[in-house]
């Protein structure tokens, strides 16, 4: 959701292949962000790169593989390592390959966990475009879905608890790297969580502005989201007698897609009801 | 009985003296000495009937030690005060020190005495001391002192130095003029000396290409030598060696004189990077060793010459012992990788069983979270670091020429408690403390602990050991079956315990029969689940950890890393030490916060 870019890893023995490829996707966009492209020459330097940077070995969105380079079957054994060492099933990956006849299409759709199969000839710019675009959009779709699943059961299991609530929610709220260019509060019944005061009280002056902004309904009982000229975004759920009001504040560099808006709804939905249900302790652990 | 521990920190000491007096039935709470209050708030919820303090800064109030007894654990001899008595004993070259227990009372140290031990001193840096000798009399005259309490007929004995086995005096604190090392003058027994006494703090505060720098971590060189004494003449490793008058002497870490502190938040928040904390030398002077060469040093060093090693081997009668002495016990990346590849080396030597030996402090404390700290991007150092010691791991859990064995002399957390669990037999001192769990440093865990841990101990007790974050000593750790042997606390016996453990283990028929059954069980746990897909589920949510995605990142890794980096005290004793708080915080809240919110 707070992305800056997409991350792509291309993987080819043949630098002219690398270099055309990068040249061809500099200005490709997706939801308004760039891409950031990571290049390797072999499986080895691959592995390097996914071994150093936690982003190529974690975030990835697309990955371009050939099959052939130090041995013939070096592409397919880094698509095995990508998704059954690292345990990654989220990043799409493509095998492209020079040699059809070594690593026939059917052959490696049927064994590798792949999303989908070219040959360098049918690789045009257009053809790239068209597939870093979809794939990313799947990437991201179910990407969010997984999270947004992870992050309900978090909340599932700490209900009763405020604190424990507070806790599974740090991801979101609490400060992260992040937070500095992609600001975002939670404010429950009027109260900003994770914040100090100056922080709370920009959080509450943003919330006065968007919440006065038309926005678009999410469920007939009234929750809503408000987007306003300058990427904030609002996600509302009304408060009522079992559950709490909640606003979701958050500053993007994109603007996410319906389907990620009624995700991101269905938790702070979650949120609300969970929040009016549990206690405020002081305990920890 | 009811016993408060108070403490500056929960420190080795303060672990083994919590885990010592459960043992033996007493109910034991904790608070750290944050402030006068804190501790009065400690007192009038806990109600104990005794205080003791085993690690303490700070003075006690005069209303909590004028109405409880209060326990000091003063490391020195009967009549040694003050605040740096170890300093001052290795400064002067004291054959004999020790432990004493006193009472808190107005003046600092000058209480009565309740018991004391003594131990003979060894060629070590203080820390060293204090984690070996100091700990082991700690616990022992701490344990004497509270059953001649119990007794309720002992009378503590009075301070009178007109006494003749009262040798100690007031010592004022060491000064960093006392410590400075006169490289003109000093030889290497004397600047090993000078930086011993102040390691691991202060350090001693010495001048290096004009910057002031506190030296920590000296190691005797027995080859190389230089004409300028003082300076840099070789680096190995991160350590740099400098010249001295009669030899030259390694110093494997540096700290900056003060650079202001920048708030957690504002320092995260901001680029800029202070490394005001103890790194590897070679790191904190960066370009000015770029014309230092570097001195090599074999993968798998047997040599008896002194020098700076940080990894070295034995062999005996058909067992390999390899030994990997890291500073604190934390192992950085290439620390890592320089470890793989001595124990590839090691497990091709024709031997039948491999001894993990660690280090004398510590066998493994897992990554390295000061050089994590200082990386340019410690998202991706995190990663790198796990990924190179879950190297190491899978190479131990995955040896299937020979028997391998975790000797643990030293303490271990975190990665390096679970790191020990690779190998087929784990041995421990009698007096180690392990520490088999993350959550104090926000992280999920990595080191195939999911495979190993619940293996040995079962689910329910791995889950106990990893959500609640306390220590456990030897008895308890034998008992789940976290451990398979307890050994001596006494390092020569000790180290004969291993020797003869480990050539009993290779003598037929018991060894091959060990060796089948290890590979047999080894096939049995990969077709039931891969290694690689725990360590896939591992860092999959150690990745989280590290750097978020979707709904953006953890902060409490990054936190928890800065002030264990920086050194910044907690605001308040965690919820499951302090066990006063657990009880009462729970009924004030019920009472004064009903759920109108």
């Amino acid at each position: 959701m707070f992305f800056k870019h997409w991350p792509v890893l291309l993987v080819d023995d043949e630098p002219d292949v690398l270099a055309i490829s990068r040249l061809a996707m500099k200005n490709f966009e997706v939801y308004g962000l760039p891409l950031k492209i990571y290049t390797a020459r072999s499986k080895q330097e691959a592995l390097w790169l996914i071994n150093d940077d936690v982003e190529v070995g974690c975030s990835l969105a697309v990955a371009l593989l050939d099959v052939v380079m130090e041995t013939e079957r070096a592409g397919l054994e880094l698509c095995d390592y990508i998704r059954n060492s690292l345990g990654n099933k989220l990043t799409q990956i493509y095998i492209r390959t020079g040699q059809p006849g070594i690593a026939p299409e059917r052959e490696v759709i049927d064994r590798y966990e792949i999303n989908g199969y070219f040959t360098k000839v049918e690789a045009t710019e257009d053809k790239l475009y068209s597939l870093i675009k979809s794939s990313i959009r799947q990437y991201l779709a179910y990407g969010m879905a997984l999270a947004t699943v992870e992050l309900a059961n978090n909340l599932t299991e700490a209900a009763g608890s405020r604190r424990q609530l507070l806790y599974a929610l740090s991801p979101i709220g609490g400060l992260s790297p992040e937070q500095a260019e992609t600001p975002r509060w939670l404010i429950i019944d009027g109260e900003v969580l994770f914040a100090d005061e100056i922080d709370a009280g920009r959080g509450l002056q943003l919330l006065a502005r968007l919440g006065g902004l038309e926005g678009m309904p999410l469920n007939p009982a009234g929750d809503r989201y408000v987007r306003d000229s300058q990427g904030y975004w609002l996600i509302e759920v009304r408060g009522g007698a079992r559950q709490a009001q909640v606003a979701f504040l958050f500053k993007s560099r994109f603007a996410p897609p319906e389907l990620i808006v009624s995700l991101m709804h269905g938790f702070v939905k979650q949120l609300a009801v969970l929040w009016r249900q549990s206690r405020a302790d002081v305990l920890a652990y | 009985m009811r016993i408060l521990l108070i403490s500056s920190s929960y420190n080795g000491l303060c672990q083994r003296a919590h885990v010592e007096l459960e043992a033996l039935g007493h109910d034991i709470s904790i608070t750290l000495a944050l402030s006068p209050d804190d501790i009065r708030k400690g007192v009038t919820f806990f109600q104990p009937d005794l205080i003791i303090c085993p690690f303490l800064k700070e003075k006690i109030p005069e209303d909590v030690w004028s109405k409880h007894l209060c326990l000091i654990i003063h490391p020195g001899i009967k009549g040694d005060r003050g605040p740096s008595s170890l300093d001052w004993a290795i400064m002067n070259g004291e054959a004999e020190w020790g432990v004493t227990v006193l009472q808190a009372v107005e003046e600092m140290d000058a209480g009565d005495i309740w018991a004391t031990e003594t131990f003979e001193m060894r060629r070590a840096s203080k820390a060293g001391i204090y984690r070996r000798e100091v700990t082991r009399a700690a616990v022992k005259a701490m344990l004497l002192a509270v059953r001649r309490i119990e007794s309720g007929s002992y009378r503590p004995e009075p301070l009178d130095y007109s006494k003749p086995d009262v040798r100690g005096q007031l010592r004022a604190p060491m000064k960093q003029q006392e410590r400075r090392i006169d490289w003109e003058h000093d030889t290497v027994a004397a600047i090993i000396k000078k930086i011993n006494a102040a390691d691991s703090a202060p350090g001693v505060l010495d001048v290096i290409d004009g910057k002031e720098y506190y030296l920590f971590g000296a190691h005797e060189e027995s080859l190389l030598q230089g004409w300028q004494p003082g300076a840099i003449i070789a680096q190995r490793h991160g350590a740099i060696c400098r010249a001295a008058i009669d030899g030259a002497v390694w110093i494997t870490h540096l700290k900056r004189k003060h650079i202001v502190k920048v708030p957690f938040y504002k320092r995260f928040l901001s680029h800029d990077k202070h490394f005001d904390f103890k790194l590897p030398a070679a790191k904190v002077l960066g370009s000015v060793l770029t014309d230092t060469p570097e001195s090599p040093i074999d993968p798998l060093f047997a040599g008896t010459e002194p020098t700076f090693k940080e990894i070295w081997y034995e062999e005996k009668n058909r067992v390999g012992y390899l030994h990997f002495d890291f500073h604190n016990g934390a192992m950085s990346t290439l620390q890592c990788r320089r470890l793989l590849e001595s124990y590839r080396l090691a497990v091709a030597r024709p031997t039948r069983v491999l001894v993990l030996i660690g280090g004398s402090d510590f066998w493994s404390n897992g990554i390295h979270l000061n050089v994590i700290e200082a990386a340019e991007n410690p998202a991706n150092e995190s990663w790198r670091n796990i990924n190179a010691i879950n190297d190491f791991v899978h190479e131990v859990l995955t040896t299937d020429g020979k028997l391998t064995v975790s000797a643990v002399w030293g303490g271990c957390g975190a990665g390096g408690a679970m790191a020990i669990l690779a190998a087929d037999k784990v041995w421990a001192r009698e007096g180690v403390i392990f520490n088999p769990h993350y959550k104090t440093m926000g992280l999920y865990g990595s080191e195939y602990w999911t495979y190993s841990l619940p293996k040995r101990v079962g689910p329910v007790k791995a889950l106990e050991l990893t959500e609640t974050p306390l220590p456990i000593g030897t008895k308890k750790a034998k008992a789940i079956g976290f451990i398979d042997e307890v050994l001596s606390d006494h390092y020569d016996e000790y180290l004969e315990q291993v020797r003869q453990k480990a050539e009993a283990l290779t003598k037929e028929p018991l060894f091959s029969r060990l060796l089948e059954e290890k590979r047999d069980l080894r096939q049995k746990d990969e077709r039931v689940k891969p290694l690689s897909a725990y360590r896939a589920a591992e860092l999959q949510k150690m990745k989280i950890n590290f750097s978020g995605k979707f709904y953006g990142g953890e902060v409490n890794y990054h936190e928890a890393r800065y002030n264990f980096v920086h050194k910044v005290r907690p605001k308040e004793t965690a919820a499951y030490l302090a066990k006063h708080m657990r009880l009462d915080a729970a009924k004030l809240s019920e009472l004064r916060q009903p759920l109108a919110y």
